[in-house]
């Protein structure tokens, strides 16, 4: 199947998931809809203080909610205009379907009539209409075949497009944690499996219905006791059927489950062969895998004894429908009230009423399956957008000239934690950073510096205290207007696949060429991009792999500058650099700050020993505030103590062996 | 050493020089025969199979009796032919029942054997094969492949078995009703084939490249995601919508390419199955009415016709499959045939070194990785003598943790000497060399079960004082009593609440818990801020006795307790001596040292 191809399909896995369902994004059943429900709930309710949810009703009833109109309402509004086309569709493709399965039987009953009574014309006939039959199965079959699948790839198209746009307009909380390997999963995976109710599985259940229906109605006037014969034994089988699979599903169940255990015993087994070797614990973690083997092996044995008695129950029950119904019909024909083509037709017609009683409960299941992913979906579109959440005036109310008097950024007192039940990340910081002032964040990692970046970008909003931007508290600004003021570079660089030009002209849509040439100047990237093979055109991102973090940094900056904010925030420009791109990074700030007022984060001290101002964070709280040289002078100091112990280096955050880096 | 890519089976369907591969399909075959245990289960199925053909063969047969004694109105009769088929029901049920499970049981019995020994052979690899990515790699290959064999294993080797059993002794009754009749169905099949062979050919590159554009839309939403922050800030939610939108259009319009290549083999191999039952009823009717064949035969062949239409046009597809499930056995069973680690060799008892006063002796050691052009040591030589401690620095690239993994003899035959406690590493015996030899690595590893279990790695002999004086040694104690079940606690269970440093510290009291010659510590305390690090390795000095010690480290403030410092570089060793005596020399050392420490002098001396 296409699903070896797939294992491309998503370079990123989300977290936690498998290779297993990473291979086959498509056959991911969604065997436990639940983690990503409760996400969507923590997403819409995970504010502080917000409602708490109306009882627990996401338990295993959740399915059989989805089940019903109610989801299949969602399944429409997801679909939005194309429903109606949809529809129209799969309704033109089960008429089809239709009038191919009784045109089979009644044209096989004609010609078999037409033998037994040596009736040439009627034979003739006959075959010519089969000959039209051919010719309708080899076009408006497949053609309403295909107008289902074109109309339901759009649909797909267009649910993924709306869940992205609404994802790049959720706010921030939403992306912490595992969030954001669950947004993959949405785009991916759940499409995936929402997809199949409208391409196939809601198609196939009309199909089927409308086809037994008609198969029982074409019987019932051909010869109402076969008709009965029928539709009795189908439902036998159909009992038969359901019986046998829930049993098989729950073994199979417990399958999955001990391979999946196999896998993580396998895992630790290669991951800690290292040690397993050093200490001599080969036999040990051996005989814990053999284990793990055959804990599989006994369920799978059950199995196969469960499938071989579905299979003989089966065969014994399609095999007795065919010989009862020719034992029927034969008994009918010698008593001369049934026409052998009568007896063939019937035949003939079981197929699809035995069909649907089989296969439609396990077609019901995989559309409740199918379905519940459509709640998914339809439940992250009902998460409010980061605008609607906060109270924000709409934008455009500034211009930028509106900046200059008010002169700086004050936060007082303010109080932040990310989680209800998490530690406090701010506790009664405040701070006030100058108009063109240059001043340094420090502080043990952990200390909240990086969330002040955060509040600062309108990320989050602070449980207590007040934050005033430009003389305005934040919360009167608009988002857009907010963060048209504020230029980032990220503690990693996140440059986006693209060229060179193009990542620095995301800082400013539209950008022309010498403008960017000249960001890239001002951030002393220009004559290490002018130095490759294809300048400002070299790709990044896959296959760009020339462009080392500390380069990355610079490219970062020069997105930074060409935005040209009055507010420059940058989290730990130097961290990752070799000593050779850090000169140039220092060289670069005193340029890229100028005329700006700046927020720093640093971690190597080295950076900021220019700062006009340190402030040192500890725990929360602004703890020391002052120069470089002052601060160091302090006896007992924090920033004092920080300063011996980078003294000895890079604190192991940076350090990377060669041998990390094994052959391939 | 197999050092190679795995090949990629996407990519062998480009190269046209696949003859390679083609040629690994038998010998994939061969070794899936010797390997699969339980052949007497497989072979009793497939005589099984041919019962069922039989059988199958004498449904069609009564049905024909059973129909032409309803024409002819002959109740007697008839009733016989129906009762033989309520028989036949039953025995192809019965035959079903137990083919199923004998083929069954051998499928799984012969998928737990392929598992165990792949387990096997991957405990007794060089841990040097299993770096990041082929760890993924192999776990791939025995979750993803490994469903691709059990694919084969159970339904398409049994479907190969089966299906032409069954269509050989349909084939031979339908020539027996009407031979003419057989012989043009036939003609008719290669043909079926051919045409859904060329409807079906685009659609494999097709829906490999609807996937690619899936993929490349799933990328832009990855980057959307993790760069988020920039994003907002940068005002570039529109951008990026619009990029994710290009990628999705892209992705749809791959779509529906596929789908108008399935509605037209939907088309064509529509028609072509129904094209065999025009031909039959139409000549058929024919015969019927002249009298050539009854109306029975006429239904018969029919319903044999079922019987072999359907697994002959499904038979391209089944060896598709194989072919398919054939290539991932192949990954599978080159995990089988990677090269263990060599067995046997000088024991400890009987090397004479045991009792040399040398614990690590190198002299003119080269290595390179397999696979890499560039050395990593070239001309190594160094000598440690017992019970001393010491440190190897350098800067990073240097080739030193290239050296606690030789000494470890995760790698093989390195040109030159290497020698512990007297012995060639390659004389060693493996399992012996590292029971003298403890080492904790940068990243170290601590095995699913209770801190107990992993402080005492085996070791039921330790007893409790032991191991607490090891986990007080290097600061673990009092975190592990803070915990609710102690030293009981399931490792898994703390999971983030246990530090990178903890992990670090934790593994220091192993190797220390472990009764070895020799420590090895490969940046294991590099987790640590500078002053816990000092002061442990200060500590460990006290515990370690006379045992021999070698620290690779980067930060140079916690290797004072050395008794002497090798400085490497470029793979070799450049200098040696004391803190004091390299600092006066002032080499690569000093540079170092001056490096880590601050272009400013240290206030108040937190160094010294």
């Amino acid at each position: 199947m296409p699903g070896c191809t797939g294992s491309r399909a998503t370079p990123y896995p989300p977290r936690g998931v498998g290779p297993r369902e990473r291979q086959l994004p498509s056959t991911r059943i969604a065997q436990d809809p639940q983690p990503s429900r409760r996400a969507a709930r923590h997403l819409r309710e995970g504010r502080c203080g917000g409602a708490r949810p109306k009882g627990s009703a996401l338990g295993p009833g959740c399915l059989r909610g989805s089940m019903g109109w109610a989801g299949l309402k969602k399944l429409t509004r997801l679909m939005g205009k194309l429903f109606p086309l949809w529809a129209l569709a799969v309704l033109f493709a089960t008429l089809c379907e239709l009038v191919l399965k009784l045109a089979v039987a009644h044209l096989v009953k004609g010609l078999l009539d037409a033998t037994s009574s040596s009736d040439v014309p009627l034979l003739r006939q006959t075959l010519w209409q089969f000959g039209g039959l051919l010719a309708f199965a080899a076009t408006l079959l497949p053609l309403s075949n295909y107008w289902v699948a074109r109309i339901g790839h759009d649909i797909s198209g267009h649910i993924r497009k709306t869940v992205h746009e609404h994802i790049q307009k959720l706010p921030l909380r939403s992306f912490r944690g595992s969030h954001g390997g669950e947004f993959i999963s949405w785009l991916t995976n759940d499409v995936a499996e929402a997809e199949k109710a409208y391409l196939s599985l809601m198609g196939n259940l009309a199909k089927g219905a409308v086809v037994a229906v008609g198969a029982i109605v074409y019987m019932t006037v051909l010869e109402w006791r076969m008709a009965g014969f029928v539709v009795i034994t189908a439902l036998l089988s159909a009992w038969v059927t359901m019986r046998y699979t829930s049993q098989v599903h729950r073994i199979s169940a417990t399958v999955q489950e001990r391979l999946a255990a196999l896998t993580t015993v396998l895992r630790d087994l290669l991951t800690g062969l290292a040690e397993i070797k050093a200490y001599n614990l080969e036999k040990r973690v051996l005989n814990k895998y053999t284990a793990a083997v055959r804990e599989v092996l006994t369920p799978a044995l059950a199995r196969v004894d469960r499938q071989a008695s579905f299979s003989a129950a089966s065969t014994f029950m399609s095999y007795g429908t065919l010989v009862g119904t020719l034992g029927v019909a034969s008994w009918l024909a010698i008593g001369g009230q049934v026409s052998i083509g009568v007896t063939v037709a019937c035949v003939e017609l079981r197929n699809p009423v035995v069909q649907l009683f089989t296969s439609g409960g396990y077609t019901l299941m995989s559309l409740g399956a199918s379905l519940a992913a459509v709640d998914r979906l339809a439940s992250v579109l009902n998460v409010p957008q980061e605008d609607h959440e906060l109270t924000r005036p709409l934008a455009g109310v500034a211009d930028k000239d509106q900046y200059a008097p008010a002169d700086q950024i004050i936060m007082e007192d303010v109080h932040f934690q990310y989680d209800c039940e998490g530690p406090a990340v701010l506790a009664g910081l405040s701070l006030t950073v100058r108009n063109g002032e240059v001043a340094a964040l420090v502080g043990p990692s952990g200390a909240g510096k990086t969330t002040v970046f955060r509040l600062l970008m309108g990320f989050y909003e602070p449980q207590r205290g007040s934050i005033m931007v430009f003389g305005r508290p934040l919360v009167s600004w608009s988002l857009e207007e907010l963060r048209s003021m504020i230029a980032l570079v990220p503690q990693e660089a996140s440059l986006f696949p693209g060229t060179v030009a193009e990542n620095i002209a995301f800082g400013k849509p539209g950008a022309t060429m010498p403008e960017i040439v000249a960001a890239a100047k001002t951030a002393n990237a220009h004559h290490i991009i002018a130095g490759w093979e294809c300048g400002y055109e070299t790709l990044v991102g896959e296959g760009g792999s020339q462009i080392s973090g500390g380069q990355g940094q610079l490219i970062a900056m020069a997105r930074a500058v060409i935005k040209d904010a009055p507010i420059l925030l940058m989290d730990e420009p130097t961290s990752a650099l070799d000593t050779v791109t850090e000169a140039l990074v220092k060289d670069a700030l005193q340029r890229v700050t100028a005329n700006r007022t700046t927020l720093v984060i640093a971690h190597r001290l080295s950076t900021i020993e220019e700062a006009d101002r340190i402030l040192v964070v500890e725990a929360g709280r602004v703890v020391e505030e002052g120069k470089h040289a002052e601060l160091l002078s302090r006896a007992g100091g924090r920033y004092r103590k920080l300063h011996a112990d980078s003294f000895w280096g890079l604190g192991g955050r940076s350090v990377v062996s060669c041998e990390t880096v094994l052959p391939r | 050493m197999v050092d190679t890519e795995p090949p990629d089976p996407t990519a062998a369907e480009h190269d046209p020089g696949s003859l390679k591969r083609l040629r690994t399909v038998p010998r994939t075959v061969v070794h899936l025969w010797r390997l699969l245990p339980n052949r007497p289960l497989l072979l009793s199925s497939s005589g099984l199979a041919v019962l069922m053909s039989l059988s199958g063969v004498a449904g069609a047969h009564f049905i024909r009796g059973l129909v032409d004694a309803a024409i002819a109105r002959d109740a007697g009769a008839a009733l016989g032919a129906g009762l033989l088929l309520g028989g036949i029901t039953g025995l192809e049920s019965l035959l079903g029942w137990s083919e199923r499970r004998l083929f069954g049981r051998f499928s799984e019995r012969a998928m737990a054997d392929i598992r165990a020994r792949c387990g096997q052979r991957l405990v007794s690899v060089s841990p040097a094969f299993h770096v990041d990515k082929h760890t993924s790699d192999h776990v791939s290959r025995l979750t993803n492949d490994m469903a691709a064999v059990q694919e084969l294993a159970s339904e398409n080797l049994r479907s190969l078995v089966r299906q032409p059993l069954a269509a050989v002794g349909a084939l031979a009754y339908l020539g027996h009703l009407d031979w003419q009749l057989t012989v043009l169905v036939f003609c008719l099949m290669p043909v079926l084939l051919a045409v859904g062979e060329r409807f079906s050919r685009p659609i494999s590159s097709q829906s490999r490249a609807f996937y690619e554009t899936l993929s490349a839309a799933a990328q832009v939403a990855q980057d959307s995601i993790s760069g988020v922050e920039v994003i907002r800030i940068f005002g570039a939610e529109n951008l990026m919508a619009r990029r994710y939108r290009r990628e999705v259009d892209e992705s749809v319009r791959s779509a529906r390419a596929l789908a108008r290549s399935l509605a037209v083999l939907w088309a064509t191999s529509g028609a072509m199955a129904l094209l065999p039952y025009l031909v039959v009823f139409g000549i058929g009717g024919y015969r019927v009415v002249q009298g050539v064949m009854t109306a029975g035969s006429l239904l018969a062949f029919v319903e044999l016709l079922n019987l072999v239409a359907w697994p002959t046009s499904e038979f391209p597809n089944l060896i598709g499959r194989i072919r398919r499930n054939l290539a991932a056995a192949a990954r599978v069973f080159e995990v089988m045939d990677l090269p263990t680690e060599r067995a046997g060799g000088i024991m400890a008892g009987s090397s004479a070194g045991g009792l040399s006063e040398v614990a690590i002796n190198c002299s003119g050691l080269e290595f390179s990785y397999p696979g890499r052009q560039n050395p990593v040591l070239s001309g190594l030589s160094f000598e440690v003598r017992r019970g001393e401690t010491v440190a190897l620095v350098g800067p990073s690239g240097c080739g030193k943790s290239t050296v606690l993994k030789l000494l470890l003899g995760f790698y093989d035959c390195p040109a030159g000497e290497l020698r512990v406690l007297g012995t060639h590493v390659v004389h060693w015996d493996l399992t012996d060399l590292r029971r003298q030899i403890a080492y904790v690595q940068q990243v170290p590893y601590l095995f699913p079960g209770t801190i107990r279990d992993n402080l005492l790695c085996g070791r039921e002999a330790v007893s409790d004082e032991h191991m607490v004086a090891a986990a007080r040694a290097v600061g673990v104690h009092d975190f592990v009593l803070s915990l609710p079940d102690g030293y009981e606690t399931e490792v898994g269970e703390l999971g983030a609440r246990l530090s990178a440093g903890q992990r670090q510290r934790m593994a220091i009291a192993r190797a220390l818990l472990k009764d070895a010659t020799v420590l090895l510590l490969d940046e294991a305390t590099s987790n640590l801020d500078a002053e816990s690090e000092r002061s442990l390795l200060e500590g460990l000095r006290e515990l370690l006795h006379d045992r021999t010690c070698l620290i690779v480290a980067h930060r140079l403030s916690g290797l004072r307790t050395a008794s002497r410092f090798l400085v490497m570089d470029n793979g070799t060793v450049v200098e040696s001596g004391t803190h004091k005596e390299l600092l006066d020399r002032a080499g690569l050392y000093a540079r170092l040292y001056r490096e880590q420490s601050h272009p400013l002098p240290a206030p108040g001396g937190g160094s010294s």
